[in-house]
């Protein structure tokens, strides 16, 4: 999943692009309002991260903008305003969370995570495919009790399919999900990606968990 | 604490308790005193007849008495009493109740004297004494009738007589006593009643307080929004009212100015707690990514200072403002200080491609602190820096101008409004609403303005129309003796490049 963190702090930034990233997200950053909003506009991130004051651009004009141009992104505010009336009026501006620096990291993570199944529209963390158990609260694979070792891509593709279940996924969405701007893969990359995925989550008595539609993308049923 | 209510009530009821105890004593002794008088008028009249009735007939004194005309002395119970004297003492006649003698003056007196005696039967009476010589009746050749006229004895010529007539008082007694009972009953009344209508006129005349007073106290209570209603307030509290209004106003603005201060402290702090924590939690939970845990331990420490700069500043405007930082005053040589200043951040300058252009005598010598008024100049050139438009010029001019000094620095810079122009020098406001510089926390102006006062020098901050920032520095007339400048024309500018990196806000 792809996280958008605007804020101009340059060491937040690189911290949370660290720790989102080994926590499985795709992280974009952007130091200030222009170029967050040139971001969630245009990279498809699935929640943005967005600090209220920033240069150029701030935060609540950010979000303004985002909605006043049809964007159903998810917002999480992160920031220092911690007055009742600050936090409403990002909450009616549009903003899906607000959560006041300082921060405690895990509870981001977890915020961020509950923002991604809202805009999925899936309440429930735990997905199951025939013996296959997905926890995406706490990034565990499993078939009959067994554990299934995934890599960070691996993971994020399964999560992203699965957040898409019986939707097709093609190749430039996946692309888009699964890596930041600056760290662009390639069709072929996702296609090993999924020849991987489908090797570690085979089953001799199940059928295939990510089907192929041919000339569309991929498929979680 | 003393009660204004309480000492209105207590001299308003002593003065009026007294007016009216006094004013019934008074009344009473008049009363009194109108009774006695009517008394002895009645006491004198009697006298007056028995001296109309007492005759002296070729010497000898008679008295033409009739038990039916006088009978006050007749009568066996509580009789009046008279008595008669010769004036040498001897005695002439006595009323016929009288057992003993009355009690009379030693000499005698024409006009009539009165007094308070205890009766021959012990009974309390009032006396009148008279002397009189009493009329000679002609010889008409017919005795008068002897059996209306009492032979007092020879008066052996014209003598004086001596009459003391006597009443018994436990009449008049009463009667005074009566009327001084219901004088003072009435007094009493009057003062109580007089209490009531103290408490009521005290209470009703300091309404207008008390709702002052229990406005006041709603105020300090949960309403500080709220002021004291002057419009229905008598004139001589409206005043007060005002008062309280104008400093209730001056305090809620002091205690914003110090949430807004509280708050932009917190502000200030929760960014980079949050990059410490950000920074410590991710670097904690993957270790093995040893080149950027080492970067998180340098920008650590950036953050570290950063704040305790922060923590600095802070304290040493608290310093400032409370009087309790020391001044330390030497010779200061103006041009040096601001070249120094100046070489701290001429590379801030350079980057963002800002000229620097110093017209300041290198003669002109300030007596103050050069620590201080180091942090003062390196400040408004740190600003300068900061809000310049690129490519511009930053302009220092300073001279002693009337034995003051004056010293300005000014750049080209975003209009700001009038408001935003009144709000420089507070405390963590920046031109800037982003807040996006790490570096500057917004204390600088602050910073300077405190400075300036304690070294006795007053700040101002101005932009003109062509959008022109200018802050001046200007030094009190008690510091003229102070300035030394051996030139007092200013020196043509001399632009100077910039030297070495440096910047403090």
């Amino acid at each position: 999943m792809k996280v958008l963190v605007v804020d101009d702090s340059e060491r937040l930034r690189r911290s949370l692009e660290h720790g989102l990233s080994r926590s499985g997200f795709v992280v974009e950053t952007a130091a200030d309002g222009e170029l967050g909003l040139s971001y969630a506009e245009h990279g498809a991130p699935d929640v943005v991260v967005l600090d209220l004051m920033l240069p150029k651009l701030d935060g609540l004009t950010v979000l303004r903008r985002l909605r006043e141009r049809g964007s159903k992104v998810h917002v999480l505010v992160l920031s220092a305003k911690d007055r009742v009336a600050e936090r409403i009026e990002g909450l009616r501006l549009g903003a899906d969370d607000y959560l006041t620096k300082p921060f405690d990291f895990d509870e981001l993570v977890a915020r961020l995570r509950a923002l991604v199944r809202r805009r999925y529209g899936d309440k429930d963390p735990v997905h199951r495919v025939g013996t296959l158990v997905v926890d995406t609260g706490s990034r565990s694979v499993t078939r009959g009790e067994v554990p299934i070792h995934l890599t960070r891509h691996e993971y994020a593709l399964l999560e992203y399919l699965l957040a898409r279940r019986g939707r097709v996924a093609s190749k430039s969405e996946i692309l888009e999900h699964l890596y930041a701007a600056a760290d662009r893969g390639t069709e072929n990359g996702v296609e090993v990606f999924v020849h991987q995925l489908r090797a570690k989550l085979h089953s001799e008595r199940e059928p295939a968990v990510v089907r192929t539609r041919r000339g569309h993308g991929y498929v979680i049923e | 604490m003393r009660s204004v209510r309480r000492r209105l009530l207590l001299l308003l009821t002593v003065g009026f308790g007294g007016l009216v105890v006094g004013g019934a004593f008074a009344f009473a002794a008049v009363a009194r005193s109108g009774i006695v008088d009517e008394f002895d008028a009645g006491l004198l009249t009697r006298a007056r007849a028995i001296e109309a009735l007492t005759e002296n007939e070729k010497g000898r004194i008679e008295l033409d008495y009739t038990p039916a005309t006088m009978p006050d002395f007749e009568r066996a119970e509580k009789p009046d009493y008279f008595q008669i004297w010769l004036d040498d003492g001897l005695p002439l006649h006595r009323s016929k109740q009288l057992k003993g003698d009355l009690p009379r003056a030693a000499t005698p007196s024409s006009t009539p004297r009165f007094a308070d005696v205890t009766l021959a039967d012990g009974r309390k009476g009032r006396t009148v004494e008279t002397s009189f010589v009493p009329h000679e009746t002609a010889t008409t050749g017919k005795a008068d009738d002897p059996s209306d006229a009492e032979d007092l004895g020879s008066a052996r010529g014209r003598r004086g007589i001596l009459l003391v007539v006597a009443r018994d008082r436990e009449g008049l007694d009463g009667r005074i006593g009566g009327i001084t009972t219901r004088i003072l009953g009435l007094g009493a009344i009057a003062a109580l009643l007089g209490a009531a209508l103290v408490r009521f006129i005290v209470a009703s005349g300091l309404r207008p307080i008390a709702d002052v007073a229990a406005q006041v106290e709603r105020i300090a209570g949960d309403r500080a929004g709220e002021r004291v209603v002057t419009a229905s307030a008598p004139a001589e509290v409206a005043g007060v009212a005002v008062q309280v209004n104008s400093l209730l106003d001056r305090l809620e603005a002091a205690l914003e100015r110090e949430r807004r201060f509280t708050g932009n402290v917190a502000h200030e702090l929760r960014t980079p707690i949050a990059e410490l924590r950000s920074l410590a939690t991710v670097g904690a939970r993957w270790p093995d990514d040893r080149d950027a845990v080492v970067d998180y331990f340098g920008d650590v420490d950036d953050v570290a200072g950063r704040m305790d700069r922060l923590v600095a500043d802070l304290l040493l405007l608290a310093r400032c403002q409370a009087g309790a930082e020391p001044v330390a005053t030497t010779d200061v040589p103006l041009a040096e200080a601001i070249q120094a200043s100046w070489d701290r951040m001429a590379a801030g300058a350079a980057g963002r491609s800002l000229s620097f252009e110093c017209d300041v005598s290198p003669d002109l010598v300030v007596a103050t602190d050069a620590g201080k008024l180091g942090i003062v100049v390196e400040n408004l050139l740190g600003n300068a820096v900061a809000y310049a438009l690129p490519d511009t010029a930053i302009r220092c001019r300073g001279r002693s101008r009337g034995g003051r000094l004056e010293l300005v620095v000014e750049n080209d810079a975003v209009p700001l409004g009038a408001a935003e122009l009144a709000r420089v020098g507070e405390p963590f406001w920046r031109a800037e609403r982003a807040r996006s510089s790490r570096e500057h926390a917004g204390l600088g102006t602050s910073l300077v303005k405190a400075l300036a006062g304690l070294l006795g020098l007053r700040v101002s901050f101005e932009q003109d129309a062509a959008g022109t920032f200018r802050a001046r520095v200007e030094g009190p007339p008690q510091s003229a003796s102070s300035l030394r400048a051996k030139r007092s024309a200013p020196l043509s500018p001399t632009p100077v490049p910039p030297t070495a990196p440096g910047d403090r806000s």
